[in-house]
């Protein structure tokens, strides 16, 4: 396979603090990886700076070959890349429908107007919002606002998709129904890289993993494999059954919140 | 949605107004002009702060300096030509203040803009004083008042044309993206620096338009007239009272607090800037989308009930 998204020694320091150091790792074409790691690892911050949000302090990140670390986040999306947020940004004042048309209206090929509409409802089914289409964006609740966050990603027709905990806060039920989702979208060719606690979820979805902690990669393989290795179960899980404690407690702290 | 019906009636009433100088006595005209210098104003003002939120109060920065353009050279150039020149003043002047503010946000940004104004203000009084040796300048320009008007007919009409035009494009959408969450616009591909710098500056070319086209009605003008804050802060209150965000939301605004500004500095001269100010923060916590928002909500409430 070719590589297709790549990061050659990608750093980031914010004043004196380094969250992210001397990071390479590639990602091929149609390929779904999950990122993981303890929080302030430095996964989000990562992808940041892939969709542009953050500037790389030091090193190259490169798509299809061609160095998108110097490019401004809305340059970065008509190279093909979009994302959700970790926490759930929805535009308040517009309409569903018009939350996805957004996404179509400033992509690289941009449409707009009649056709918009049609193009804003097959995301909308994609991700089952069809009925909700005419209700203002900020009446939804916690799991619609992330299925119409992932429509409008979608809307921008990337080949890059990054979903940062895009799983979190799921009921089991939801969780299973979001797994199928974002099956269907990475069988239509879209690379996917997902940040994610939930184990079962990347076991799932992602033959890869790549896990980081403290800014660094720790490991970086197979997810079986991965999961059993020692490193990754001291530093991110510290042992079996805590690592279920982690878990439970981390997604029993989204459900609250 | 646009329908004939709605076309017709904006020609009618762009005709009706168009003859009302023949009707008039000079003290109604006075009233007229000033009010369609405020719709103007306070629709230009719209454009740009209305869906992006950025409440700027450098209005009279802009429009101060069309007036003193025309100060500057209504001897020996034709007005059409003065008028020209100034909104290519305006332009160059937003766009370079607007490459150099348009990254702050929120309270920042206000206080900015209300600096500039007073920048500007200074900056004039200090040449004028310095270097040209006349801190005051005539107006002599062979223009009546109906002529004043129909300019700022025009001018009104061109900024809602504008308005409307702004409002069914791209920029228009990608205006009220920026408002409601930068972070989303950048990452859905809206080059924010762009589109608030190309939506600023037009804004403040129609504002420094209308001050050109008024700079007659003064024969006299100095700094510290043409730079009178309070026309920045009126055109928020009116922009605000109507409602930013509708593209006649600033009319409905401008009429009513323009007749009662009006009645107010003739009969509490002395107390016209308390009351001024007293309005300003009722507007703002009674009324945060304006006057047709809050109608058009009442009208929900009531059909369904």
């Amino acid at each position: 396979m070719t590589s297709f998204l790549e990061l050659e020694n990608v750093a980031k320091k914010f004043g004196g603090l380094t969250a992210v150091r001397d990071v390479s790792f590639t990602l091929s074409k149609g390929e779904i990886v999950g990122l993981l790691g303890p929080n302030g690892s430095g996964k989000t911050t990562l992808l940041n700076m892939i969709s542009g949000a953050n500037k790389v302090t030091s090193g190259k990140i490169s798509l299809n070959g061609v160095s998108i670390d110097s490019l401004r986040p809305d340059q970065i999306v008509n190279k093909g890349v979009s994302r959700t947020f970790q926490l759930v940004r929805i535009l308040p004042s517009m309409t569903v429908e018009e939350n996805v048309i957004c996404g179509l209206a400033f992509r690289k090929m941009p449409v707009w107007g009649a056709k918009a509409a049609i193009i804003a409802r097959e995301k909308l089914e994609i991700v089952g919002l069809k009925d909700k289409a005419s209700l203002p964006g900020h009446s939804l609740n916690y799991i619609d606002s992330k299925r119409l966050e992932l429509a409008r990603a979608l809307a921008a027709d990337p080949e890059l998709l990054l979903l940062d905990e895009w799983l979190s806060g799921l009921t089991p039920e939801e969780l299973e129904a979001g797994i199928e989702l974002i099956r269907s979208i990475e069988t239509t060719g879209i690379s996917i890289l997902i940040v994610e606690h939930i184990m079962s979820a990347i076991r799932a979805l992602c033959p890869r993993c790549v896990v980081m902690n403290s800014g660094e990669i720790i490991a970086d393989g197979s997810t079986g494999t991965v999961l059993q290795d020692d490193a990754v179960s001291a530093a991110y899980l510290g042992g079996a059954p805590c690592c279920m404690l982690t878990i439970s407690l981390c997604s029993m702290t989204y459900i609250l919140l | 949605m646009i329908t004939g019906a709605k076309v017709s009636v904006a020609i009618i009433a762009f005709g009706l107004l168009a003859l009302l100088p023949f009707f008039l006595e000079a003290y109604g005209l006075g009233l007229m002009i000033g009010m369609l210098s405020y719709v103007a104003l306070a629709t230009a003002w719209s454009m740009f702060s209305g869906p992006t939120h950025y409440i700027s109060l450098a209005t009279v920065a802009f429009y101060g300096v069309g007036a003193y353009t025309v100060a500057v050279l209504n001897e020996g150039i034709s007005f059409p030509v003065i008028l020209l020149i100034a909104v290519l003043i305006g332009l160059v002047l937003s766009l370079a203040v607007g490459v150099a503010t348009l990254r702050l946000a929120g309270v920042y940004f206000v206080i900015f803009s209300f600096g500039l104004a007073e920048l500007v203000r200074q900056l004039i009084t200090w040449y004028e004083v310095n270097v040209t040796g006349t801190l005051g300048r005539y107006i002599f320009l062979p223009l009546e008042p109906q002529d004043i008007y129909w300019l700022l007919l025009g001018a009104a009409t061109l900024t809602l044309i504008i308005g409307w035009l702004v409002r069914r494009s791209r920029i228009g959408l990608a205006l009220r993206v920026i408002g409601d969450d930068e972070v989303i616009a950048a990452h859905i591909g809206i080059n924010l620096t762009r589109t608030k710098l190309l939506l600023f500056a037009l804004s403040a070319s129609l504002i420094t338009l209308v001050g050109a086209i008024q700079a007659p009605r003064w024969v006299y003008i100095e700094p510290s007239i043409v730079f009178n804050p309070t026309v920045s802060f009126l055109t928020v209150i009116m922009a605000l009272l109507g409602g930013p965000h509708r593209l006649f939301g600033p009319l409905f605004g401008v009429v009513p607090l323009f007749l009662l500004f009006e009645w107010l500095s003739a009969n509490f001269p002395n107390h016209y800037s308390i009351i001024l100010g007293a309005l300003f923060i009722a507007i703002v916590f009674v009324l945060p989308n304006g006057v047709l928002e809050f109608l058009d909500r009442f009208r929900l409430r009531r059909a369904k009930t």
